[in-house]
Parts: structure tokens; sequence; C-alpha cells
């Protein structure tokens, strides 16, 4: 499996590397979540609001691209930390682009290769959709993304949903200027059977604010 | 007495005179007219006779003649010119007894009113008439004219000349009336001068100012001491030749240029905006988890989130997109534009060579009346 993800990257990246409009967007985001979880028997949900703080990077060409993804916060005393990475390969025009991914859940820097314990985290794959239509010459670009998470179960060969995520984004880079972009934009995650030890259920939605650095060959939509 | 006496035979004498001499004129104008190119004209040979009767001293016979030129209606600028300086001089000779000084001051007004440059011959003078004809000049406005008979001009801008001058700083003033009626049309002026050349054009820009046909030239002169003024009328025949000048279009026809940019992607915004808006209210409540789904709502902030962003994207994709550009129709257009200004430099080119290339003439009769 490890060898087809890595596989997938370096095709996609030779893709993106040949596109004629290329684009590398680094920048971090302010998340600010609302999280709940559901407690063993399904008596109660504990909820806990802050704010996490993410990066990401994107590089994409005209039909294929990469995307990383960093996401951690802290809910008090009431709810571990959460911590949240993944990579994704992107195939596909910018319309419609499908995502093929790679990501670790676990609690703040408690990464291990102890897939679905509790002490650990989860490692999951991710499939997903997202489509972007860049606003002809305003600058402005929207993003539709979501995605179902398959977990990879430690002592299994099988995979299990393990969870949904679904986000809504509007991009604006002034067509001239220097490369910096604003995005604001939603999103919403749902996990489920996450693995022995993590609570049945999860959701976590909030408002994403974000700035960054934005370089692309053509800014603009192409007629 | 005896001049009481004589009279009567002096006067009967005069008449003779006339008759003999008009008598002599209708003869010589029944000569055949190809003689008369090569024989003097009749007033030419009463102007010599005059002179001849100065000569003998015999002024009141040259006064006679003089006067009888004078009263020719077909008579030129020149002989009238002479016509009075004979009859000044037969006026004021130097014997004192034959004087007339009041006579003479007539004729020398009449003589400066037609042709304050003239200058009374040395035959016909002598110091005590130049200095009388000097202080007549002094008091007397008159005004004249020259012409170059026939003008040839080429283009629209060359003017015709006519030269002007007077006995005092005048005024002038030159119009032109058409003869078969209309409007005078002022050509040109000048102020406070005692010589000067008028000029006017035939053209006023490419139209015709004076069209093909005869005018009535008009000059006012007026003296800007006492306002005594001198109409001088010239008969002129124009000819001219109106140029057939190419339209030159001052504006490219927009409908052969080519839109430069797509139009902007309204419609786009509108769905990308109503997507979003939809998209973060479906998903903050479409993939929850039952169990959660029935303890807690759903997050609140989704849907005025949703609007916000909606409608930040439409507005923005409405108003901020001007439409792509499109490089292949601004070459195009560029070069439709160079090609137009190429073809209206070739046609202000070619008209300003029709221009030069227009001859008119005008022939000015030299006579004035």
């Amino acid at each position: 499996m490890r060898g087809l993800m890595i596989g997938i990257a370096l095709c996609a990246g030779a893709s993106a590397l040949k596109a004629q409009s290329n684009e590398l967007r680094v920048g971090p985001y302010i998340y600010s979540a609302r999280r709940l979880v559901l407690q063993e028997g399904a008596s109660t949900v504990a909820q806990a609001s802050d704010g996490m703080f993410a990066a990401e990077v994107l590089w994409r060409g005209t039909s294929a691209g990469l995307f990383l993804r960093a996401v951690s916060g802290s809910f008090g005393t009431q709810l571990p930390d959460l911590i949240q990475v993944d990579a994704r390969v992107l195939l596909g025009p910018r319309p419609f682009t499908v995502e093929v991914g790679y990501g670790q859940r676990a609690p703040a820097f408690s990464f291990s290769t102890d897939s679905g314990a509790a002490s650990g985290g989860i490692r999951y794959g991710r499939f997903g959709a997202r489509s972007a239509l860049v606003l002809g010459t305003s600058g402005f670009q929207t993003y539709l993304d979501g995605g179902m998470y398959l977990s990879i179960v430690g002592n299994t060969s099988g995979f299990e949903i393990s969870g949904f995520d679904a986000e809504t984004m509007i991009l604006y880079q002034a067509p001239r200027g220097i490369p910096v972009y604003g995005m604001a934009g939603f999103r919403f995650e749902r996990m489920i059977q996450m693995g022995v030890g993590y609570p049945p259920a999860e959701e976590l939605s909030g408002l994403i604010i974000g700035v960054g650095f934005r370089f692309a060959s053509k800014l603009v939509a192409t007629p | 007495m005896m001049l009481q006496a004589v009279m009567p035979l002096i006067k009967d004498a005069h008449r003779m005179l006339r008759a003999f001499l008009l008598l002599s004129a209708a003869m010589f104008a029944a000569i055949p007219a190809a003689a008369q190119e090569v024989a003097p004209s009749p007033i030419t040979g009463l102007l010599r006779v005059a002179r001849s009767f100065l000569a003998d001293l015999r002024y009141f016979e040259a006064d006679s003649v003089a006067r009888l030129v004078l009263e020719q209606s077909s008579l030129r600028r020149l002989q009238r010119v002479q016509a009075l300086q004979i009859l000044a001089s037969a006026n004021y000779p130097e014997e004192v007894g034959q004087q007339r000084t009041d006579s003479a001051v007539a004729v020398l007004e009449r003589l400066t009113r037609v042709a304050p440059e003239s200058r009374l011959p040395r035959q016909l003078s002598w110091p005590g008439l130049d200095s009388l004809a000097r202080e007549v000049s002094r008091r007397t406005f008159g005004a004249s004219t020259t012409v170059v008979e026939q003008q040839v001009l080429t283009g629209l801008n060359e003017r015709a000349l006519l030269d002007v001058s007077s006995s005092r700083p005048a005024d002038f003033l030159l119009t032109a009336r058409p003869l078969s009626g209309g409007i005078p049309v002022p050509l040109d002026s000048i102020s406070a001068t005692t010589q000067a050349t008028l000029r006017f054009r035939l053209f006023d820009g490419d139209k015709p100012l004076l069209p093909k046909g005869e005018y009535e030239l008009i000059v006012l002169a007026r003296d800007r001491v006492t306002a005594d003024s001198i109409v001088i009328r010239h008969r002129v025949v124009v000819d001219i030749t109106t140029p057939d000048l190419l339209p030159v279009p001052n504006a490219i026809d927009t409908s052969q240029l080519m839109p430069e940019r797509t139009r902007p992607s309204r419609t786009k915004a509108i769905v990308a905006g109503a997507l979003t808006a939809l998209g973060t209210a479906v998903f903050a409540s479409a993939f929850r988890d039952p169990d959660i789904k029935s303890q807690v709502a759903a997050d609140g902030r989704a849907v005025g989130w949703g609007i916000v962003l909606g409608a930040g994207v439409a507005a923005g994709g409405w108003l901020l997109d001007k439409g792509v550009l499109l490089p292949a129709n601004v070459e195009a257009n560029a070069k439709a534009q160079s090609d137009f200004a190429q073809q209206r430099e070739m046609t202000i080119a070619e008209n300003e060579r029709r221009r030069t290339a227009v001859r008119s003439s005008v022939m000015i009769n030299p006579e004035p009346y």
C-alpha cells in the first residue's frame, strides 16, 4: 500500500511539473473549532471549543498536485489535545479533482506506529474530491472539498470507514501585486470507529481564516 | 469793356473747337478696329492736343480739351490722371495773370482723391504748381488701388494681392460682392497705413470662399482723422476648381474590432456563491453522527458564516471580474488600429496633394469705377 501511494505521488509530481499552470500555496490558518465527543455508552457528549492552528501546502499543476496539511489544537482539560496531519495526491483538473491521501490523527505529539492504539493514534487513508472554481479575473476562488477516511486496522488486513470531512473555502488574491492570499471557510469532520480506546464518535466543526503566500504561473482563469 | 466784347467770340471759338475735336474723335472712332490697334485712341489724341496747347501757352484751349477728355465715359484711370494734370497745369501756369488758383486747387483735389501717389510731370509743372500740389495733397484725402490683372493661385491657401495707397493714414477694408447678388464677403482689412497690400484667399479651408463667378471687389478707404471715405470698385472674375477630397475617417469602425477580454463570469460568481453558502450549511448538518446529533445541535455558525462566504465571493466575483485578456485579439486590434492610422495618413496625404494641385485664377479689371 505504501509503495502504491508513493508511486501515485511521484506520478502526480511529474504531471505537475509538465503542467502549464502551476500553483504553490503555503500558509497558516486559524481554525475556530467546536469539538464534540460522544462518551462511551452514548450517554453524554463532551463539548469544547477552542482555536486550532493549522498550516497547509498546496502544489498543483493543471491536472495533478500535492496537498499537505497539519492541524493541532488543545481543548482544555475536558478533552485531549488533537493533532492531525495528512498528505494528499490530487488528480484531475481544478473543477473536479480526485484526492487520494494518507494521514494520522492522534493526541498531540504522541504518534506511534501502533495503529489503533489509544496511546498512539489512528492512521487512515483518505479518498475524496474537491472542486475549485476560479472566478475570472476577480482574484476569487472557491473550494468545495469532501472526503472519507478509511482506517487501517493494525491487526487486520481490512479497512473500516472511520470518518468524513467536508470543507468550503473562498480564497482571494489580488490579480496584481504581492503573492499573498487570504482565505476563509468552514470545515466539518466526523470521526467514527477509530478503534479501541477511542470514543465511538466525534465531531469537529469550525470557521477557518488564514493568510499565506501563493505563487501561480497563471493567477486567473484561462478563457 | 474790350474783354466783354471779345468774350462771346472766345466762347464761339471754344464751341467750334469742341465741335472740331468731337468730330475728329468721332472720325477716329469710325476707323476699323484693326487699324485702331496700331493707331492711338481718340482720347490719347485729345490728350496730345491738350499738351500741345499747353506747350504753346494756350491755356484756355488746353483747359477745354482736358475738360472734354474728362467728360468721356470710357475714360481709363491713367487718362483721367493725365487729363487732370493737364487741367491743373492749364489753370496754374507760371504767368501770374493766367493763374486761376481756385480752379487749380479744385482740380488738384480731384487729382489727389483718385491718385494720391501721382506726381505732376516736369513738362507740365513748375515749382509754384508743385508747391500748390503738395499743399493740396496734404489736406486732401485720396486713395487708389493698383492691381495685377491676372493672378494664378496655386493650392487653397495662396492669396491674390491688391495694393492700396492713400494720401493720409487710413483704414482699408476689402470685400467682394457677387454680381449675381448676395451678401458681400469680407476678405481683408488693414489699419492706419498709407500704403499696403490687401490679400485674399478664394477658399475658406476646403470650401470655396468665392465660388466661380463674377464679383465686385470693393475697397473702402477711411481717413483715420476726418473719417472721410473713398470707395473703389473693381470687377473681378474668379475661376476656381474645388478639390475632390477623399473622406478622412476620424475614428476606426469599432465593429471591426474584436473583444479584448472575455465576458466577466458573473453567472459563475453567483453559482459559486450559492454553492459555497449551501455547501457550508449542508456540510454542518448532513454528515452528523446520529448519537451526537440527538444531544447537541449543529454548529450554529455554519449558516451565517456560509451566507457571509457565499455573498462575499458572489459580490467579489461580480464586481471585480473584468474578463480575461485575450492577447490574440489585442494583437489583432492593435494591427487594425495601426492599419487604420496608416490608411488615414495616406488619405490625408492624398488630400493634401489634391489641395496643392488646385489652380485658380483671378482676373481683376484694373480700371476702378
